[in-house]
């Protein structure tokens, strides 16, 4: 029947169609980075990367999540490398064998970041001590929560000055789930 | 002794729980001009859909012609599809596998009959309910059909309409085309048919001519019908 | 309303800047939802007028799943297509995780149910009322179904649009199969994202409104169209 056949023709137009735009292949030189966002954020990539492919020609796509995700990216094969900044993480990773080699290549300093009043009064401090105090007062802390390399950060740094429960004592100890910019934004947004 | 077009043999239709018709026996011979009478819900309507094969038989046999006669219907409100006229007209065509010329002609051909050359190129929606008719008759008509049903086919339509439809329809039977159409309009029947049934609850209790339905005796529920008395099923 | 003001204004200038980086990100957007809701279009509407057309034991539990897909999470329709597209997984040789291609297949998958659901609800109705008479035509059960979603097009390409609305802005989805790479597979949506947990809201608000303004330039297109063909028609129909 004639209309039934241009019907046909046409689901076999779009079949091949659909085909060949799957078999698309990969540029010749890529690698796949899994990284964080904080690292993407910071703007390494954008100054490193242009450097590499002139030096080797190799193309870099950055896959920029949270820490726990890109080494989970890391260990399905789905990355060629994984640059993260959770150095227990990460000697983990190359035990259990998904990873080849561990190479350092940068470190973080982790800072307590408040406003000018200092309602607690931690200026000045030494971790331990600040986050003593900041437990005993009435302030407001932002916890990334999220897994990431800053948070678990942050959760051994309470577990080092003794305080298992940090919002037990008067601290409103506020919980985002977010990321860096966002956890910023909510603390410079809460009073105190 | 003329040919049988179509025939059903104890033929039984059910929707579900409900019988729409019960145990008809029925044979149309070609030429004859065949209508079906009966208050709303009596079956008028399966039973027309039976003929075509439109709905299966719960029960009995559907018996054709050899070779088989070809069949159209004219229904109530005609579905026209948002194309146009001419297009609408070669959709059966279209469906036989018609090649584009012969199909434009014959369609074309179809539409000069009834009246609607002239609307060919307009959209089919914005025809008024009688041009809409004329043109679904010129669709049944273009596929050359030995056996028109109509289902009501004037109805819906203003007198004008309606004398033009029944026009068409009493030229297309004068040039050999077997009819059978369900009709609520007794003056209707009494112009265009030689022969009347008359159906109740499913089941065929009449079977005469035309003249005799009108003027000769009855079993008393179809004269009772023919009176006005019965009340709508 | 300064927030919104501002983030207008940017809008603006990003448009008038004609960053060759805005342009390549939105072209990806459009490219990529436009591809999945061809493809979801398609099988969609095979898939409605199928369910249609016949009557299988089982259909109406298949229908009541199909409209549970509707409220399918963008994301959950994401972490499955990369489950199945990781190297760990049973497609990964095809290596096409964190490339555009897996984006179009993720967001396919997500909006097939909408076409499908609907236009199976709209072909089912025609049927039930007009079935019958293009039966008598000589048309078989699935030419009456295709028959009659040629009819009503219209109701269909809106579907379309729906369908497209819904892959142009969805984020989850593209987010985790394609891995919001710069310059391969960053899109509208995911470039927000970005901009938004950088902190930097006005920016994310501007690329939304930019979206929006090129959604807006395409159904203005498609309105225009229909305009021109309805008047084509008519003109057609005066000259008969």
């Amino acid at each position: 029947m004639g209309m039934m056949d241009s019907v046909r023709r046409a689901l076999v137009a779009a079949g091949l169609a659909i085909a060949l735009g799957a078999v698309q292949a990969q540029p010749a030189r890529s690698i796949v980075v899994a990284s964080t966002t904080s690292t993407e954020q910071s703007g390494l990539f954008s100054h490193l990367l242009p450097a590499f492919t002139r030096a080797t020609g190799i193309e870099v796509k950055v896959v920029a999540v949270g820490t726990g995700q890109a080494l989970d990216i890391g260990r399905r094969g789905d990355a060629d490398a994984v640059f993260v900044h959770d150095q227990a993480a990460e000697e983990k990773f190359v035990a259990e064998g998904f990873g080849v080699e561990r190479l350092p290549v940068m470190f973080n300093d982790f800072v307590v970041v408040g406003p000018h009043s200092d309602p607690a009064g931690i200026k000045g401090s030494d971790l331990n001590s600040a986050l003593g105090k900041l437990a005993a007062s009435q302030a407001s802390f932002v916890s990334r929560s999220d897994n990431s390399g800053t948070h678990s950060a942050e959760l051994r740094y309470w577990r080092a000055a003794g305080i298992t429960a940090p919002g037990a004592r008067g601290m409103a100890y506020r919980e985002c789930g977010c990321g860096m910019g966002p956890a910023l934004n909510i603390a410079s947004a809460a009073p105190g | 002794m003329t040919a049988l077009l179509v025939a059903l043999r104890s033929a039984t239709v059910s929707f579900g729980a409900k019988r729409a018709l019960q145990g008809i026996e029925l044979a149309v011979q070609v030429g004859e001009r065949v209508a079906v009478v009966g208050a709303n819900g009596s079956g008028k309507s399966s039973l027309l859909r039976a003929v075509h094969g439109l709905v299966p038989l719960h029960d009995g046999r559907r018996e054709l012609a050899d070779p088989a006669p070809r069949i159209a219907m004219l229904f109530q409100r005609p579905y026209m599809l948002r194309m146009s006229v001419l297009a609408n007209v070669e959709l059966g065509l279209k469906l036989q596998g018609i090649a584009h010329a012969p199909r434009h002609a014959q369609a074309l051909q179809a539409l000069q009959r009834v009246g609607l050359a002239s609307q060919a190129l307009r959209n089919a929606r914005v025809l008024s309910a009688g041009q809409q008719q004329r043109a679904a008759l010129a669709r049944a008509w273009a596929m050359r059909p030995d056996l028109l049903l109509l289902d009501e086919p004037t109805a819906s339509l203003d007198p004008t309409a309606k004398r033009e439809v029944e026009t068409l329809i009493e030229q297309f039977a004068a040039q050999g085309t077997t009819l059978l159409m369900s009709s609520h309009n007794l003056g209707q029947v009494k112009r265009l048919a030689s022969r009347v049934l008359y159906l109740e609850h499913g089941r065929l209790l009449a079977d005469v001519p035309t003249d005799a339905f009108f003027n000769g005796p009855l079993p008393a529920e179809a004269a009772l019908f023919l009176k006005g008395e019965l009340p709508w099923a | 309303m300064n927030p919104f003001v501002e983030s207008f204004h940017s809008a603006l200038q990003l448009v008038g800047a004609a960053d060759s980086k805005l342009f390549a990100i939105v072209g990806l957007s459009l490219s990529v939802s436009a591809l999945a809701t061809l493809i979801a279009a398609t099988l969609g509407l095979l898939a409605g007028a199928a369910l249609a057309v016949r009557r299988f034991p089982g259909r109406r539990g298949v229908l009541v799943v199909l409209n549970t897909l509707l409220a399918l999470p963008s994301v959950v329709v994401g972490l499955v297509v990369y489950l199945l597209l990781s190297r760990a997984g049973p497609l990964g040789a095809l290596g096409i995780l964190f490339t555009p291609a897996a984006m179009v297949i993720a967001q396919a998958i997500l909006v097939t149910p909408i076409v499908a659901a609907l236009a199976h609800q709209t072909i089912d109705d025609a049927l039930r009322e007009h079935g019958e008479q293009l039966r008598s035509l000589g048309a078989g059960r699935l030419a009456c179904a295709l028959i009659v979603a040629w009819d009503e097009r219209m109701v269909l390409l809106t579907l379309a649009l729906v369908a497209f609305g819904r892959a142009v802005s969805e984020v989850g989805a593209v987010m985790i199969v394609g891995g919001n790479i710069d310059g391969v597979t960053r899109v509208m949506t995911t470039a927000i994202a970005l901009e938004t947990s950088k902190g930097d809201l006005p920016l994310a608000l501007a690329l939304g409104m930019v979206l929006l303004g090129v959604v807006l330039l395409l159904n203005v297109l498609i309105a225009g169209l229909r305009e021109w063909r309805l008047r084509a028609d008519d003109v057609a129909s005066a000259a008969a």
